[in-house]
């Protein structure tokens, strides 16, 4: 698989670490990211009441069967490529949009609260990107890979149900992985 | 696609067809310059008439009218070469926001509506101001509000636009649809599917009339930055550790807000506090503080309130209160005392009133249950030391006269305070040298003394209200001033507005009490209740002494200034006199006898007097010495008489003492004259007495001088029906036991004699009556002394040396006679001369024909 870089500006990666507007943007995407772990585990407890879907452990093997991927961000475990990582974020969030859209079948009396989790998950992308532009970060493109972000097709309703759950758990995984990257970033 | 084309094309000419058609059919119309005008502006209308086309208006000449709504306007008219008749209209100063402009023609005298143009006037929009936005984390919307400016009178569209963001606003990513405001709202709210989190957003508001556009000031913001948060919820508070003055608060965040880090701040107060205490900069990810300086047993409220530690934004309202009670400790601090001593049981025992202040609110620890007082500094077991154990602030206890020290203690559910100790010092010390009070407001007094000499430790205010009824007025208010520099304090327990206050200053020496200096003062003054009423001592013909009872102290609402009485006579004038508080008693002089006044009294305080009731007093006519001297003189004068009288009946030389022997007529030439049948019949009459001695030998002289008696009676009593009796007193006299005398005319002879008599009166006298005068031929009385009312003149009246035929006494005494039928003392006393005077008897008997015609006039 290709995937190619897009380079805005001279590169720059630990070096504004310190400064202010830097700190100013990994703030705001730290309380971002809070905010939406907080609606994402909300809807995780309204999965819970709803469709008896509580425990992520019990779905394993559906896990497998569906094959819902996790968005990845290998790079933010990387301590060399930070600008990387905020790409990764910013794609993941996107996946996840994309992927919010079954709960909205699944939770139709609570699609405000669904529809304001996408609308801040394609913010803080949105965000993100402008930010790393304004700090002249390196905008990485990754070439995504077949079926990634997609959703496979769900026919039962238990599948939808299970994928919904799979998913919430996953964007919770993602989020919190982020937070532990940006939040390292802080402290450099 | 051509098809589509050609169809629009034709739908288009339609419409212009139809629409020129309905023109070219109309009888008129209006046009104007511009029908949305600025204000003030100049506005142009034209009205064209077509007659041909107006039927009715055809034969007739057009005249063309115009109205603004109802006010008629002219225009200037002319005809077209086309036919029409065209009316052009200015107005120069279009000032009406709203108006309709008619074009009329005149048609039979009465002007027709031919068509109507509307015209609306304003100003362009002004800018709006003041934009602000809040966010709400609840439903995660933006809602701004701005001030909107001038009225521009024209209908206009209201827009808050936006426009996603990046850095300041400079670019501008993408336009967000604008929220538009309900009604004449001047806030809208843009819901979370347009907002852009974390990013800066251009926010402005754009106003739209016919005459322009204008926008507010941009505001360039991330919406969180604004966001107000939910309140937090206080989850426990408690002492830590215990026995301190510190609690710990645990809240709890809204979940809306536990993504934001978040500063907080906490505030309590007691429940009589008006103000909160604030502790500010509460920054605990663990949602935990712990806050020191409360006070022990203690009732608190507490409250918290948040907001984004970064860039601020909104505090969120307050969390509901929460309630602590913090927890006990032992009372601290020294009570402030003063007492009363009173010597009882022959001076062995000693009462004493033993009086405290409580402990302030950081002393008293908790709630305090009560106080003791003891002969010994320590509480022992059992109740038999304590004198008193109260809940009050004050006790009466009595104790040997010996004893000079007690103490006292508070005491609250943790424990008691140290005891106080009281030492009963003697009022023997240096009193201050001056004091003065003066009011500082309705219920607080200033106090001013002068230091003593000798060096003051502190000193006691005490104060009581004079109006208050026993056994209140027994209590006293009191307060300490520990300061020893002092001059001055404030004193404000139980201070009343018009009421008299005594206060009493005691200096506190290092082993002994001052004697006390009192003063008196009202917080504040006004007229007084009531007026004191007057009550009339004594009153003569030019003085009135006047009396009055103080006003009471309830009533006087101040110092009595002075109190002025004032009188008016019925003529109408109006006196005054004004004297100061201490006077109870007024004599008013210089008043006019006999007459009615009316008496008031005004009291008057600074602030204002009151009046009496009216007290209505009359003058008298004469002083009561003047009495007394007019009742001595009267009584004299009877004295006199009486003594007059009797010396005249006793000894006939005092008679003759004051009327010497005449010479008798009888034995004159005169007496020769008489005719021989007149001096007959004359000396048979006073024949009883002294027979043949007396001739009356003629009486024509007696004529002469009766005619000139007449004028003399005349003169003396000008009042006809009086002159109608002087013919009885001959007949009387003749014929004595003629009794025709009518008793009418007792009265006008009374008051004829009266006025002969002037000024002495009726005067009552002793006299000598003589019984069975009329029947009998011998004149000799038996004398007799009764009271009569006869008013025979004074001796005193008499002329000096009367004519002996003119002497009015004879008259006088003869008409007397006649006056009273029992009056013979004076007849027999008369008899005499005129048995001596034979000449005068003649007259008498002429007289009386001369007196009848007298009566005739």
């Amino acid at each position: 698989p290709c995937w190619c870089v897009q380079l805005w500006l001279p590169a720059a990666t630990l070096e504004f670490s310190g400064d202010q507007d830097f700190q100013q943007f990994l703030q705001k995407d730290l309380e971002y990211i809070r905010k939406i772990k907080g609606d994402v585990a909300q809807l995780q407890q309204l999965m819970c009441t709803t469709f008896q879907l509580c425990s992520e452990e019990e779905l394993m093997l559906v896990k497998q069967k569906l094959g819902i991927s996790q968005a990845p961000l290998d790079q933010c475990h990387s301590k060399t490529f930070q600008d990387a990582c905020f790409s990764q974020i910013r794609d993941g969030l996107q996946i996840y949009h994309g992927h919010l859209s079954l709960l909205l079948q699944l939770l139709p009396a609570h699609s405000s609260t669904v529809d304001n989790l996408r609308l801040d998950a394609s913010n803080l992308s949105t965000n993100i990107q402008q930010q790393m532009e304004d700090l002249g970060l390196n905008t990485v493109t990754y070439p995504k890979t077949e079926g990634q972000g997609m959703l496979p097709s769900l026919l039962s309703d238990f599948d939808k149900q299970a994928g919904g759950f799979i998913i919430l758990a996953n964007f919770q995984r993602f989020l919190e992985t982020a937070l532990r990257a940006l939040r390292h970033l802080t402290l450099l | 696609m051509a098809v589509h084309c050609k169809l629009d094309m034709l739908l288009r000419y339609s419409l212009l067809f139809l629409l020129l058609l309905a023109g070219a059919r109309a009888c008129g119309w209006v046009t104007v310059n511009s029908p949305t005008t600025r204000l003030g502006s100049t506005v142009t209308a034209s009205c064209t008439i077509q007659s041909n086309r107006c039927s009715g208006l055809e034969a007739e000449e057009i005249q063309i009218t115009w109205r603004l709504d109802s006010e008629p306007m002219s225009g200037s008219q002319h005809t077209s070469i086309a036919g029409a008749v065209i009316s052009n209209l200015t107005i120069s100063h279009f000032n009406r926001t709203r108006a309709k402009l008619w074009c009329y023609v005149m048609w039979n005298g009465t002007p027709q509506r031919i068509n109507m143009t509307e015209i609306q006037a304003g100003y362009p929009p002004s800018k709006p101001g003041n934009l602000t936005c809040m966010m709400n984390l609840s439903e995660n919307s933006l809602t701004c509000q701005w001030d909107p400016g001038l009225d521009g009178y024209l209908p206009a569209s209201v827009a808050l636009k936006s426009s996603k963001s990046r850095g300041q606003c400079e670019v501008s990513q993408e336009t967000i649809p604008d929220c538009i405001p309900q009604g004449s709202q001047n806030y809208c709210t843009i819901p979370r599917r347009f907002l852009q989190l974390y990013q800066k957003m251009d926010i402005w508001v754009s106003v739209q009339n016919a005459l322009g556009t204008a926008e507010s000031e941009h505001l360039c913001i991330d919406p969180t930055d604004v966001a107000k948060l939910d309140p937090p919820v206080l989850k426990s508070i408690q002492s830590v550790p215990f026995q301190t003055d510190c609690i710990s608060v645990a809240w709890e965040i809204a979940h809306t807000s536990s993504h934001i880090e978040q500063q907080c701040e906490l505030r309590y107060r007691t429940h009589e506090d008006r103000g909160w205490t604030l502790v500010p900069d509460i920054v605990s990810p663990n949602m935990k503080t712990q806050h020191c300086g409360f006070l022990f047993g203690t009732d608190y409220l507490l409250q918290m309130h948040c907001r984004r530690i970064t860039a601020r934004g909104y505090w969120s309202e307050w969390s509901p209160e929460w309630n602590f009670t913090t927890h006990e400790k032992a009372p601290v601090g020294k009570l402030d005392v003063w007492w009363k001593m009173k010597a009882v049981d022959m001076g062995k025992r000693v009462e004493i009133q033993l009086l405290w202040k409580a402990l302030k609110q950081n002393e008293t620890n908790g709630r305090i249950l009560g106080y003791w007082v003891s002969l010994t500094p320590r509480r022992r077991t059992g109740e038999l030391t304590a004198l008193c154990n109260t809940t009050k602030t004050q006790c009466n206890f009595s104790v040997l006269a010996g004893v000079r020290r007690v103490y006292l203690a508070a005491y609250n559910s943790a424990g008691e305070s140290t005891a106080t100790e009281v030492i009963f010092l003697e009022q023997k010390g240096q009193p201050l040298a001056r004091i003065q009070a003066f009011p500082c407001d309705e219920h607080s007094l200033w106090l001013q003394w002068e230091a003593p000499r000798a060096p003051a430790t502190g000193y006691i205010l005490e104060w009581r209200q004079m109006s208050l009824p026993w056994p209140a007025s027994h209590n006293v208010s009191w307060q300490v001033e520990r300061n020893r520099r002092a001059t001055k304090a404030l004193i404000r327990e139980n201070i009343e507005p018009f009421q008299l206050y005594n206060i009493s200053v005691y200096p506190l020496y290092v082993d002994t009490v001052g004697r006390p200096l009192h003063t008196t003062a009202y917080s504040k003054e006004k007229a007084p209740s009531c007026a004191p009423k007057l009550h009339l001592k004594s009153i003569s013909k030019s003085h009135a002494e006047l009396s009055w009872d103080p006003v009471p102290i309830e009533m006087q609402n101040g110092f009595i200034t002075n109190y002025t009485i004032f009188w008016v006579s019925t003529s109408g004038h109006e006196h005054c006199a004004v004297v100061n508080s201490s006077f109870t008693a007024l004599t008013i002089r210089g008043l006019v006898s006999s007459r009615m006044y009316k008496v008031h009294i005004m009291a008057s305080t600074a602030a204002g007097s009151t009046n009496s009731t009216t007290l209505t007093l009359a003058t008298t006519a004469l002083d009561e010495t003047e009495i007394q001297y007019l009742l001595l003189c009267f009584g004299l004068f009877c004295v006199l008489l009486i003594a007059l009288i009797i010396c005249f009946q006793k000894n006939r030389r005092v008679k003759n003492q004051f009327w010497p022997s005449v010479p008798d007529p009888a034995n004159s030439s005169l007496g020769k004259w008489v005719p021989a049948d007149l001096r007959q019949e004359t000396l048979q009459t006073a024949g009883g007495r002294e027979p043949g001695l007396v001739t009356i030998s003629d009486v024509t002289v007696l004529e002469k001088g009766a005619e000139k008696k007449s004028p003399l009676w005349g003169k003396k009593d000008p009042i006809p029906t009086a002159s109608g009796n002087f013919p009885a007193l001959p007949k009387s006299y003749i014929h004595p036991n003629d009794s025709g005398l009518p008793s009418g005319s007792r009265a006008p002879l009374e008051a004829r004699l009266g006025s002969y008599m002037n000024d002495a009166g009726a005067v009552q006298y002793a006299k000598v009556v003589a019984d069975g005068y009329r029947g009998q031929q011998q004149p000799i009385p038996s004398p007799l002394y009764v009271r009569s009312n006869s008013t025979q003149p004074l001796l005193s009246e008499l002329t000096p040396s009367p004519k002996p035929y003119e002497n009015l006494w004879f008259h006088g005494a003869l008409e007397a006679g006649l006056h009273c039928q029992s009056f013979q003392e004076d007849s027999a006393f008369l008899e005499e001369p005129l048995i001596d005077f034979p000449l005068l008897q003649g007259l008498k008997i002429d007289g009386a024909e001369d007196l009848h015609d007298f009566q005739r006039f």
